[in-house]
């Protein structure tokens, strides 16, 4: 208990008090004559409120003392006079500080059961909020941080969870802690000079992480221990449980990329199937024919049998930078190239794909090297050229043009075609991303023509977009970086 | 969600016997208090008695009755459980102090309950004869006086602040119905106008009164209470400086507290531009020449003479006091007779220790009417600016406020009818009547003799029901009985 100057003065302000009222009875009952005995109990009486009052032995034994005095002097005869010698004066003395002392124990014993239980429900309380509030918290780094304050509130001091290997080993002491499962168990005492202390995060006998808790405002009380670990534990609790969600989160996301590869397979089998069948047809049929063939037959067949198996060459060659692309593994190897004449490449290639399209190329301003891989730039070119060839009408005008600015250099494919449809827009460089209602036709190479343009112009450090354009059709463009950068893997 | 808190909650009606018990354990050292007289004079040592008793059991009682809310945390007084609280409270006081009184042997039941009403209510009634009484039953009055002042200054600006469309706080707490902590607020209080009483009994003994009056005659007029240690009042000493003293004095004690905290802070102008002041100002020029007049060749031998009786008669009458410097007023003109009976129902200031309607009221009621006939006369597009000054504000007046102050006006003046009535009942005049009714509504010590030594117990109750109503406002009592009958229909009733 405080004892300040100001509870000093209330207490015996207090005692003053209730003597003066118990003498003032006192003399009220020997005014009416009442027996001489009863001042007794009304001296026990004030001296028992007295020392419930102040809380206090010492105010009591002040209260026995006058009231021993007092009951000498003003009630016993002769009045008026202090007889010191009369036996009786100890008895009732001793009787007093008895009963002051009896229930100045009680009450003390009672205010400190009352302090202990008021805490319990406090942390309690606290405990209660804790873990209602995991509950409710996701992801790891929010469920460090929700620790972190969980702890700090139950104790009053600052802390700081280190959670996992490498957090715990980029703070010295926190590693030395982490390593050794070393810290300053509940039973030791901090040394002096040290203001941290650093408490193992266990779970399942391994130590997952490291508590530090700033002490320099004092160190945990032995009381505290035990609200302190059932915290912790909470907090592994919930960790734990992220952990295996996230597991559960990656399983699930294998498992719908095995699917998606499933589905891939398939369709791709089927997109090759085609033109092979139709390879072998036409070889077979020459070969029986071969002698009684007439020129113009043979011509249009081998024709045929060639712009399939280009067109093979073309899905092989998507489907491989495609693989590549997945695995991370694209590698790019930038030369300088001369822009016309990867343009004229990749047009030369679609020609006969071009029926009855009209193909226009306007010429680029001057000769100029720009740094590509020039094969990948081509087989952009081409998934272009022919998505533009496939998705338009028949006699649509496709125009290529090659335009320089300041450190790019833009490129574009456009067409007067039907244009993209609204639902496409958003998903038009997605992986199997062609437009549901042509799906019958499976000269579209899967497609993955989009995706794999996309991801090839990424890595050459530009940028591709699609839309529609002012004469009704659809406009691909993209632009290449012509400075050097390094190479992306 | 909370948990079972070891801590457990005092409320509702456990809530209210506690804090009886806190109220019975301070009434009963208000009872003890007259005993340090006895330092004075031994000789009355014998009726020590009369008080020790009461004093000693009322604050073991109440001691007993706090345990109820000893250690738990207290929760809100709802509804209106704080009125309960408030008139069980002083029902409690005023019971226990007629103690002393009925213990002597010499008051029987009503007498020693209507001086005790009295002394609690600040009104000044009396039906002891001052010169047969020992003084430690006088001392004991003006205790009453005092204590009574005090309580209830506490209680209208902290408790019950925004009832009555009074709202007797400053801007700053506005809404709040707790407004500033209750125990800060008392020590306040308290030094406040203890320090305006001993100011005042040290000017009175500059000015010739002995010890025992100056102490009592200064906590009466602070009080606004109008008990007197002389049969001849404050007219005993004619002087005219200590009637200077005792006018300063009741002004003080039926000036608003909120008032007294801008004087405080030296806010001079705004006391003056405060609507009650002014009011106030106004009725007492007007009422003192025109009394003087009255009273000149009549009990009044020469007009200055006339003008000082009727300056203090009309100042205590205003301020509820009821200390006076004439004889008595059966020799009045009823003319003047009328005119303190007006003062007297106007009253004093809202939130101090005076009685009647309260100025605030009055000043709103009468600038109504103006801002009435105001706006009948102006266009119809021009809207006027109702406000009053209002501790140093200027106070919009809402209509609500209007309202409330009207209807307030009309229940007191019907309570006072119905008062007047029951005492002409008893076969008083018209005149006695009114005035006794208006003074013990008033909580103004002025009798026009009904009240005294010999009245009939009939009359002191009805005395009693005037001072204790009109003390409380009104509503307040009967929100409080209303509350209680309650209660006690419904125990009855077994819920």
């Amino acid at each position: 208990m405080k004892h300040t100057h100001g509870l000093i003065a209330m207490h015996a302000a207090e005692t003053f008090g209730i003597l003066l009222l118990s003498t003032l009875v006192a003399f009220l009952i020997r005014s009416l004559n009442l027996r001489v005995e009863n001042i007794l109990i009304i001296y026990v009486l004030s001296i028992l409120v007295i020392v419930i009052e102040t809380k206090s032995y010492g105010w009591g034994v002040v209260a026995s003392l006058f009231c021993t005095f007092a009951f000498n002097y003003f009630f016993t005869e002769p009045f008026r006079t202090f007889v010191i010698n009369d036996p009786s004066y100890f008895v009732s003395l001793g009787i007093f500080l008895i009963a002051a002392f009896i229930v100045s124990t009680l009450t003390s014993r009672l205010q400190s059961q009352i302090a202990i239980s008021a805490r319990n429900e406090e942390m309690t309380d606290k405990l209660y909020k804790v873990s209602n509030g995991y509950l409710n918290i996701l992801e790891r780094d929010e469920i460090i941080a929700y620790g972190e304050r969980s702890v700090t509130t139950l104790l009053g001091k600052p802390c700081r969870i280190f959670y996992g290997e490498a957090s715990a080993m980029a703070d010295p002491e926190a590693a030395a802690c982490y390593r050794n499962g070393l810290a300053s168990l509940r039973d030791e005492r901090l040394p002096p000079g040290l203001k941290k202390r650093f408490v193992p995060i266990v779970n399942k006998n391994v130590i997952t992480g490291v508590l530090r808790i700033d002490c320099s405002a004092g160190d945990v009380a032995k009381d505290e221990w035990l609200y302190l670990e059932t915290i912790l534990s909470q907090f592994v609790l919930a960790m734990e449980r992220e952990e295996l969600r996230q597991a559960e989160e990656l399983h699930r996301i294998n498992m719908e990329k095995e699917r998606l590869k499933n589905n891939l397979l398939r369709s791709i089998s089927h997109d090759l199937r085609t033109p092979l069948t139709a390879i072998a047809g036409g070889s077979e049929f020459l070969l029986e024919r071969v002698d009684n063939i007439d020129g113009e037959t043979m011509k249009s067949l081998l024709t045929d049998i060639h712009s399939d198996a280009v067109w093979l060459g073309t899905m092989v060659e998507n489907l491989l930078n495609m693989a590549r692309i997945q695995e991370g593994k694209l590698l790019i190897k930038k030369q300088g190239e001369v822009l016309d004449d990867i343009i004229g490449e990749a047009l030369s290639r679609v020609a006969k794909n071009l029926g009855e399209h009209r193909l226009s190329c306007a010429p680029s301003d001057g000769i100029f090297l720009v740094p590509m891989d020039g094969q990948l730039i081509i087989q952009v070119l081409i998934n272009l050229l022919n998505n533009a060839i496939e998705h338009t009408r028949p006699d649509c005008r496709i125009a290529v043009r090659a335009d320089r600015r300041q450190g790019y250099v833009d490129l574009s494919v456009s067409d007067d075609g039907g244009g993209i449809e609204a639902e496409m827009m958003d998903h038009l460089f997605e992986s199997f991303g062609s437009s549901g209602k042509k799906a019958s036709e499976s000269r579209k190479g899967a497609g993955l023509g989009l995706s794999i343009c996309k991801a090839i112009i990424l890595a050459h450090g530009g940028s591709i977009v699609g839309g529609n354009n002012a004469e009704g059709g659809a406009t691909f463009s993209f632009s290449l970086p012509i400075e050097e950068e390094e190479s992306h893997g | 969600m909370n948990f079972q808190t070891s801590r457990t909650r005092a409320e509702g009606y456990q809530l209210v016997a506690g804090y009886l018990g806190i109220a019975a354990m301070l009434i009963g050292c208000v009872i003890l208090l007259p005993l340090l007289f006895l330092i004075a004079y031994p000789e009355e040592t014998p009726y020590a008695v009369d008080f020790i008793a009461p004093g000693a059991a009322s604050v073991t009682i109440g001691y007993l009755l706090y345990f109820f809310i000893r250690g738990k945390t207290r929760a809100r007084l709802r509804g209106h459980q704080d009125s309960v609280a408030i008139i069980s409270a002083w029902i409690l006081a005023i019971l226990v102090s007629s103690l002393p009184f009925m213990l002597t042997g010499r008051y029987g039941f009503a007498q020693a309950v209507f001086e005790a009403t009295s002394g609690f209510t600040a009104t000044g009634l009396s039906i002891v004869d001052v010169e047969k009484c020992p003084r430690i039953f006088l001392a004991f009055r003006s205790i009453m006086l005092f204590c009574g002042g005090v309580g209830f200054v506490l209680v209208m600006t902290s408790i019950l602040s925004d009832r009555g469309g009074m709202r007797l706080y400053t801007a700053g707490e506005h809404g709040d119905r707790r407004g500033p902590p209750l125990l800060k607020s008392a020590k306040t209080i308290l030094a406040l106008y203890a320090g305006y009483a001993v100011s005042g009994t040290l000017l009175y003994l500059v000015f010739g009164m002995g010890w025992f009056d100056a102490l009592n005659h200064s906590m009466a007029a602070v009080a606004t209470g109008g008990f007197s240690t002389r049969a001849g009042g404050i007219g005993f000493y004619d002087s005219f400086p200590i009637e200077i003293v005792t006018m300063v004095l009741m002004a003080l004690g039926s000036t608003s507290y909120l008032v007294h905290l801008l004087l405080v802070k030296g806010k001079f102008g705004a006391w003056m531009r405060h609507g009650e002041t002014k009011f106030s100002l106004v009725l007492v020029a007007l009422t003192t020449p025109l009394i003087g007049v009255l009273l000149a060749g009549g009990i009044a031998s020469s007009l200055p003479e006339a003008f000082r009786t009727a300056l203090f008669q009309v100042v205590s009458a205003l301020t509820t006091t009821g200390l006076r410097t004439t004889r008595d007023f059966a020799s009045w003109p009823s003319s003047s007779i009328s005119i303190l009976i007006v003062l007297t129902l106007i009253g004093g200031g809202a939130g101090s220790m005076a009685g009647g309607i309260k100025q605030t009221r009055v000043v709103i009621v009468l600038k109504s009417i103006v801002w009435d006939l105001r706006d009948k006369f102006n266009h119809k597009r021009i809207i006027g600016d109702d406000t009053i000054h209002h501790f140093g504000l200027k106070d919009a007046v809402t209509d609500r406020d209007k309202f409330q102050a009207g209807l307030f006006v009309i229940v007191y003046l019907a309570i006072f009818a119905l008062g007047t009535l029951a005492y002409s009942l008893y076969g008083y005049s018209l005149r006695d009547s009114a005035f006794e009714f208006a003074a013990a509504l008033g909580s103004v010590g002025f009798s026009a003799g009904i009240s005294g030594p010999s009245a009939p117990a009939g009359a002191l109750w009805i005395g009693i029901a005037g001072m204790f109503l009109g003390r409380f406002e009104i509503y307040v009592v009967f929100m409080g009985f209303a509350r209680i009958v309650k209660v006690a229909a419904d125990a009855l009733r077994g819920r």
